[in-house]
C-alpha cells in the first residue's frame, strides 16, 4: 500500500472527467477544425477559467463543509473595485492589492460566524452578503468603469514570469495545486472533511468545528478577493457587473466534480476538472452559434445532469450489492 | 376470531434481526401489554401494525382478512391508530389543528370549520381529563400536557385499534391514574389497546394479557391471574448465559482516576455521584431515558452541568468542550456510531485518526500520512478488523461489527485515561461483541478506567466490575458485579418511587 | 421581582414580538420622515409607494407559502420576465389576453411543478435546484428578446395599462384579492393548513397521514404561478416585455418574508399577514431612500442587511420566547 505525502488519487470520476474533456476535444477539432483549435480560441476558453478556478477551489471547500457560499461572484466584483479605486487614486499597488484580499478574506469570515456561531443557514447568510456587496459596487462606483491603472497594478495579471504563461493563470493554478495539497495533509483544512461529513461526531472527536466552517467560509472569500485583482488587472478596469452568476458556475464545476452538497466529500483535481469541462461546453455551445446568453443556463444545467448521473450510479450501485 | 392477529412476523435491518417469528392475537375489548427490554423490537413491531414499517415475511391479519399496508394513512383507515414513542406534535401549531392534524371538520371546498374544530377538540381533551385550552399553541404546553394533546389526537379518530408505545415515560402520577381511566373506558367500549411500557407495576395494573418479547422472539404470554413481576423480569431477561465473559479484574485496587459528586442538569439527572479506579470496568444500566448517556456527555464537555463537580486524579476539572475533555484523556465512545462515531463516507484511516489529528501532525500542523497509516494498521491488526487491507476503505462498506471496531480503534489512538463506552455492542453480531468485551477487559488491565453504559443485562453482568443502576434521571443502586443476579438489577430498575418527572 | 419577571415572561410568549419591532420601526420612520418632508404622507406618494413594491408583493405570497413549508424559491426571478415573454409572444401571435394570460400562468406553474420534481427526485435542497432553474430561464429569457423589449401588443393591451378597478390601478387590485385569498386559504382551507405541518414538523406529519410531497408540489407551484401573474402585471403596466424585469425579485421577495417575520430556519412559523406587513415595510423604506434623495444602488445593499438583520431578530425572538417558557 503506497502512501506518498503528496498523494493523489486519481478516482472513476476524474478519469472519466479527463476521458469527457479529451472526447469534446477531439470530436470539436473535427468538427470545427481551425476554429476550434486556433490559439485565439483557446486562450478565449482559458481568459475565465483562471477566476473560475479560484472561486470553484473556494467554492469547494464550503461544499466540503456542507455549505454554499452564494456571495463569491459579489464579493469578486466589490473587491475588484476596492483595488482599482485605490490604486487608480494613487495608492501603492501592494496596499490596493492587499486590501482587496483583505476585503475578501474579511466577507468570508462574516459569513462563516453567521453560520457557525449564529446558525443561520449558509444560503441566507451568503444571499444577503451577495446582496449588500452587489449594491455597494453599484454605490461606490454609480455604474461607471473604473479605468487608469497603473502598470503595475496591470501586469500582476498580465504579465509573465514563467514561460510566458500569463501570470493570472499561473497564479490560479499554483494556488489551486497548493489547496488541493493542503486540503489532503494540512490539518485545519483537512478538518473541513470531518466536519462536513458529520458534524457531531467530528465535535465529540474533539475539532473545533465552528472555527474550521469560519476558516472555510474565509478561504472562499479570500478566493473571490483574489480572483478579482487578476480580473481587473486583465482586463485593465473595474465594473460593478463583474463576476455576475459565477457562484452558480463555481458550485456547478465543485459538483460535477464530484463535491457532494450534503458534505464532506470533494476533490480539487475533479474541481479543476470541472471548472475545464464548464468552460468547453461554454466554448462547444458558442461555436456552434450559440448564445453567450447561455452560459449560466448551461452551468446550471450541467450541474443538475452531474447530480442526476450520480443518483442514477448510486442506485445502480445499490442494487448491485443488495 | 381476534380483532388482530399476527403470524410469523420476521423483520431484519441489514444484517441485524429484530423481530423473528412472532405471533400474536389482539381481541376486542382488552387491554395487551406488550414489554421487553431495549432492542427486543417492540416498537417494531408496533410500527409494523401501525404501516410504518412493512415484515420481511408474516402476516398481519386483521378481521380475519390478510391485509398489508404501505402507509400509516392506510392504518388509520384500517381504524389503527398509534400514539408514538417520539411526540408527533407540531409545535407552531394551536392544540386543536395537532389533535386534528388531517382531518379536520370542514364545511365544503376544505374550508375548515374553526368553531367545531375547537368545541370538537375541547371535547376530545375532555374525555381523556385534560382540562387544555384547544386555542393555545401546542408547543408551548409542557412535555406531559403534549403527550395528552397526543393521545387526544388518536382517540377522536375513533379507532377499533389504539396502540400506546411508551405513553407514560413523560406523565406525572395524577396524569397516568387519568390515562389509564380513559384505557378503561375504551376497553369497556370495546376497542383494543395494545400498550408497551418499560414499566412493570403500570403494566401489570392495567392489563388483561402482557407478551413478552425478548431479543426479537415472544417468549410467552401471560394471563391478568399469571401475572406477577417475578415471572415477568424472568421471561424478559431468561436467556442461557452460555457466552463467555473475560475474567473480572485481576486488582481492585487502583488508585481513583475520576469522580463525580453531585453532578445534576436540570430535566435530565440529579445528584449523580460516581467514581472510576484504575483497572477497573464500571457498568452503567438502565433503560432509554434513564438519563446515562446524558450525564456522559456533560462530564465529557459535550453538554452543560448545573451543578456538580467532576474530579480527575484528584484535581477539578470542568471540560469546555470535547476537545478539552480529549486533550485531558477523557474520552466518549457514542451509542450511535453512524449519527455522532464515524464518517461513514470517509475512510477507515481517516476515521481512526479523527480523534488525534494534533498528534500525527507534525509541528507545522501537516500530518504525517505514513504514520497515520502505521497507526491504522496496528489497530486493524490489535482489533482483529476484517479484511485486514481496509485502510483505505470506506467505513459504510464494513459490517457493523468491524465498524465498532473502528470506533474503538479512533478512541484508542486518542490515548485515552478513562475511557467511557456508551451500548459499546449495539448492532454487532454475537462474535465481534465478545471479541469488544475482551478488548474492554484488556484496556482495563493495561490500566485504563473504564465506565461502560448499557441496556443489555447479560452484557453487564458479564463485564463490570461494579455497576451502577440508574432509572429517570436518578442513581438507585451500587453493586459489586460478583454474584450480582439479573434479578436484583432489575428489582433496582422497578423499585423506584417517584422519580425525577 | 419575581412577579414582573413571570409577567414580563408571559407578555413575550403571547405578543408578537416580530410585528410589534416591525410596526414600532416603521411608525418611528413615517414620523421622521413626514417631518423631514411633509409630502411623504401625501396620497400621491403612497401611490408610488405602493407601485414600485407590488410586483415583490405579489410574489411574496406564494414565496411565503415556500418558506412555511421550510424550502426556498429563487426562481422567480426567472419566472417574471419568461412569463412577461410568453405574453408577448402569444398575443403577437393574435392571441387574446384572457387565454394568453391563462395559458402563461399554467405554464409558469408547471415550471414550478418540474422544480420541484427536480428537488425531489435528486434530493437536492430546493436553493440549489431552484438556482438552476432560475440560471436556464434567464438564458431563454435573452435567447427569445434578444436582449431587446418586446412591445408588438395590440393596442386593447396597451390601454390595460391605464385601467382601474374601484379606482385604483390594476395591479393593486389584482393584489387585494390575491391577498385575501391566502389569508383566508391559510386560516381555513386544510390543504393550506398542511403546508404549516410539514414545515413545522415533515416526520411528524408524515405519522399523522399528510401527503407531504403533494404539499410541496403545491407550494411551488403557486409560488411559480404568482410570479407569472407578477410578470404579466408587469407587461400591462409597462405595455412590453423585457428580460430585465425583476432583476434580483427573489432577493427583495425573500428578505420581504423574512422581515415579515417568516421564519427562513425554522419552517412552518410566520404568515401571510406577517408578509403583507413585511411588504408595508420594504415599501416605506424604499420611498424613504428615494425621498431621501440617496441613490438606488442603496437598496441592494440595504436589503441584504435587512435579510440578515430579520433571521437574527427573529432567532434573538425564538431564543426569548424558549427562556420565557
Amino acid at each position: 500500500m503506497k502512501s506518498g505525502r503528496f498523494r493523489f488519487k486519481i478516482g472513476n470520476r476524474e478519469l472519466t472527467l479527463i476521458i469527457t474533456i479529451v472526447l469534446i476535444y477531439l470530436f470539436m477539432c473535427f468538427a470545427k477544425g481551425e476554429l476550434f483549435y486556433a490559439r485565439s480560441n483557446i486562450e478565449a476558453i482559458f481568459s475565465n477559467l483562471s477566476y473560475d478556478l479560484l472561486l470553484a477551489c473556494g467554492m469547494t471547500f464550503v461544499i466540503i463543509l456542507g455549505g454554499v457560499d452564494l456571495s463569491v461572484g459579489a464579493v469578486l466584483a466589490l473587491s475588484g473595485i476596492i483595488a482599482t479605486l485605490m490604486a487608480q487614486s494613487g495608492i501603492p499597488t501592494a496596499i490596493a492589492v492587499l486590501a482587496a484580499l483583505a476585503f475578501g478574506l474579511a466577507v468570508g469570515c462574516l459569513n462563516g460566524i453567521l453560520i457557525a456561531k449564529v446558525h443561520v443557514a449558509p444560503f441566507v447568510a451568503t444571499l444577503g452578503s451577495m446582496s449588500i456587496c452587489r449594491g455597494m459596487c453599484y454605490v461606490l462606483t454609480s455604474g461607471y468603469f473604473v479605468a487608469n491603472l497603473p502598470t503595475s497594478y496591470l501586469n500582476i495579471a498580465r504579465g509573465s514570469i514563467l514561460f510566458s504563461v500569463p501570470n493570472k493563470i499561473l497564479i490560479s493554478v499554483i494556488i489551486m495545486i497548493v489547496l488541493a495539497v493542503l486540503s489532503v495533509n494540512f490539518r485545519p483544512l483537512k478538518s473541513m472533511y470531518y466536519v462536513g461529513a458529520n458534524g457531531r461526531a467530528a465535535f465529540l472527536s474533539g475539532i473545533s468545528s465552528d472555527l474550521v466552517k469560519i476558516i472555510g467560509y474565509g478561504i472562499s472569500g479570500l478566493m473571490a478577493g483574489i480572483a478579482a485583482v487578476l480580473m481587473t488587472g486583465s482586463l485593465g478596469m473595474g465594473h460593478a457587473s463583474y463576476g455576475l452568476s459565477f457562484e452558480m458556475k463555481a458550485i456547478s464545476a465543485a459538483v460535477i466534480g464530484g463535491a457532494n452538497m450534503a458534505g464532506g466529500e470533494g476533490s480539487f483535481l475533479g474541481t479543476a476538472l470541472g471548472v475545464i469541462l464548464v468552460a468547453l461546453v461554454n466554448n462547444v455551445f458558442i461555436m456552434f452559434n450559440g448564445s453567450p446568453n447561455w452560459s449560466g443556463a448551461i452551468s446550471g444545467i450541467m450541474l443538475i445532469v452531474a447530480v442526476a448521473i450520480d443518483m442514477i450510479r448510486n442506485k445502480i450501485r445499490e442494487r448491485r450489492t443488495a | 376470531m381476534s380483532v388482530l392477529e399476527l403470524r410469523n412476523i420476521t423483520k431484519s435491518f441489514g444484517a441485524n434481526k429484530v423481530l423473528t417469528d412472532v405471533n400474536m392475537k389482539f381481541e376486542e375489548g382488552e387491554i395487551h401489554s406488550i414489554i421487553g427490554e431495549n432492542g427486543a423490537g417492540k416498537s417494531t413491531l408496533m410500527k409494523i401494525i401501525g404501516g410504518i414499517y412493512r415484515a420481511d415475511s408474516g402476516e398481519v391479519i386483521l378481521d380475519g382478512k390478510d391485509v398489508v399496508m404501505h402507509s400509516p394513512i392506510e392504518a388509520y383507515e384500517h381504524g389503527i391508530g398509534i400514539v408514538h414513542q417520539e411526540l408527533s406534535i407540531v409545535g407552531n401549531m394551536t392544540v386543536a389543528q395537532n389533535v386534528f392534524v388531517n382531518c379536520e371538520p370542514v364545511y365544503k371546498a376544505g374550508f375548515i370549520n374553526w368553531k367545531k374544530m375547537n368545541s370538537e377538540a375541547k371535547a376530545a381533551l375532555a374525555e381523556v381529563g385534560a382540562d387544555i385550552d384547544p386555542e393555545e399553541i401546542a408547543g408551548n404546553l409542557s412535555v406531559g400536557m403534549q403527550q395528552i394533546v397526543e393521545i387526544a389526537k388518536v382517540i377522536a379518530k375513533k379507532v377499533r385499534i389504539l396502540i400506546l408505545d411508551e405513553p407514560t415515560s413523560a406523565l406525572s402520577d395524577k396524569e397516568v391514574d387519568r390515562l389509564f381511566q380513559i384505557l378503561d373506558d375504551l376497553r369497556r367500549k370495546g376497542v383494543s389497546i395494545i400498550f408497551i411500557s418499560h414499566k412493570l407495576n403500570e403494566i401489570i395494573r392495567i392489563s388483561d394479557k402482557v407478551s413478552v418479547l425478548r431479543d426479537g422472539i415472544r417468549t410467552g404470554t401471560l394471563l391478568r391471574d399469571e401475572m406477577n413481576e417475578p415471572t415477568i423480569i424472568k421471561m424478559m431477561v431468561g436467556r442461557d448465559l452460555g457466552r463467555l465473559y473475560p475474567p473480572r479484574a485481576s486488582s481492585r485496587d487502583g488508585e481513583i482516576v475520576l469522580e463525580c459528586k453531585g453532578l445534576s442538569l436540570r430535566n435530565k439527572f440529579s445528584n449523580i455521584d460516581f467514581f472510576l479506579k484504575k483497572g477497573e470496568i464500571l457498568g452503567v444500566f438502565g433503560l432509554v431515558g434513564a438519563g446515562r448517556t446524558e450525564v456522559a456527555l456533560s462530564v465529557f464537555g459535550a453538554d452543560n452541568l448545573d451543578s456538580g463537580k467532576v474530579l480527575l486524579n484528584g484535581k477539578s476539572v470542568s471540560f469546555k468542550n470535547p476537545s478539552d475533555a480529549v486533550s485531558h484523556g477523557v474520552c466518549y465512545l457514542s451509542e450511535d456510531r453512524k449519527v455522532a462515531g464515524l464518517f461513514v463516507n470517509m475512510e477507515v484511516r481517516e476515521n481512526v485518526v479523527s480523534a488525534c489529528l494534533k498528534t500525527v501532525c507534525n509541528k507545522a500542523d501537516f500530518l504525517n500520512q505514513g504514520a497515520i497509516g502505521k497507526i491504522t494498521q496496528d489497530y486493524i491488526n490489535e482489533l482483529d478488523v476484517h479484511p485486514s487491507n481496509c485502510s483505505r476503505f470506506r467505513i459504510r462498506n464494513l459490517s457493523g461489527g468491524n465498524q465498532q471496531k473502528i470506533l474503538f480503534a479512533k478512541w484508542l489512538a486518542a490515548k485515552p485515561t478513562v475511557l467511557i463506552v456508551d451500548e459499546p455492542t449495539r448492532g454487532v453480531d454475537v462474535g465481534a461483541k465478545s471479541m469488544i468485551h475482551s478488548i474492554l477487559r484488556n484496556l482495563a488491565e493495561s490500566g485504563m478506567a473504564i465506565m461502560m453504559i448499557s441496556s443489555e443485562l447479560p452484557e453487564i453482568l458479564g463485564v463490570s466490575d461494579r455497576v451502577m443502576v440508574m432509572s429517570e434521571g436518578r442513581k438507585t443502586a451500587d453493586f459489586e458485579a460478583e454474584g450480582l443476579t439479573e434479578e436484583t438489577v432489575m428489582n433496582a430498575v422497578f423499585n423506584t418511587d417517584g422519580g425525577l418527572r | 421581582m419575581k412577579i414582573n419577571n413571570s409577567r414580563m415572561s408571559a407578555i413575550i410568549s403571547r405578543v408578537n414580538l416580530n410585528y410589534l419591532t416591525l410596526l414600532l420601526i416603521m411608525i418611528i420612520l413615517v414620523a421622521v420622515m413626514s417631518m423631514r418632508a411633509p409630502y411623504f404622507l401625501s396620497a400621491a406618494n403612497f401611490a408610488v409607494m405602493v407601485d414600485t413594491f407590488i410586483m415583490e408583493a405579489i410574489m411574496a405570497l406564494g414565496m411565503t407559502l415556500v418558506i412555511l413549508s421550510g424550502g426556498i424559491d429563487l426562481t422567480v426571478t426567472g419566472i417574471l420576465p419568461f412569463s412577461s415573454i410568453m405574453l408577448a409572444l402569444l398575443m403577437g401571435s393574435g392571441m387574446s389576453f384572457f387565454p394568453a394570460a391563462i395559458i402563461v400562468v399554467l405554464g409558469c406553474s408547471l415550471i414550478g411543478f418540474v422544480t420541484n420534481l427536480l428537488r425531489k427526485t435528486l434530493n437536492l435542497h430546493p436553493m440549489v435546484v431552484t438556482m438552476a432553474i432560475a440560471a436556464i430561464l434567464k438564458g431563454l429569457n435573452l435567447t427569445i428578446t434578444g436582449g431587446s423589449a418586446m412591445s408588438d401588443f395590440p393596442d386593447s393591451f396597451k390601454a390595460m395599462s391605464s385601467m382601474t378597478v374601484f379606482g385604483m390601478p390594476l395591479s393593486w387590485a389584482v393584489y387585494i384579492v390575491l391577498a385575501a385569498f391566502f389569508i383566508i386559504m391559510t386560516k381555513f382551507n386544510r390543504n393550506f393548513i398542511k403546508v404549516y405541518f410539514v414545515g413545522g414538523n415533515p416526520e411528524a406529519a408524515k405519522l399523522s397521514g399528510i401527503k407531504i410531497e403533494r404539499v410541496y408540489m403545491m407550494v411551488y407551484m403557486i409560488s411559480a404561478a404568482l410570479a407569472a401573474v407578477a410578470g404579466i402585471l408587469t407587461a400591462i403596466t409597462y405595455s412590453s416585455a423585457s428580460y430585465s424585469y425583476g432583476t434580483n425579485a427573489d432577493m427583495r421577495v425573500i428578505t420581504t418574508v423574512a422581515i415579515g417575520g417568516t421564519s427562513l430556519t425554522h419552517g412552518g412559523s410566520g404568515s401571510i399577514v406577517g408578509t403583507m406587513l413585511g411588504t408595508l415595510f420594504m415599501a416605506v423604506i424604499y420611498d424613504a431612500f428615494i425621498m431621501s434623495g440617496l441613490s438606488t444602488y442603496y437598496q441592494d445593499v440595504m436589503t441584504g442587511v435587512f435579510l440578515i438583520a430579520a433571521v437574527l431578530l427573529s432567532e434573538f425572538f425564538r431564543y426569548l420566547k424558549e427562556k420565557a417558557r
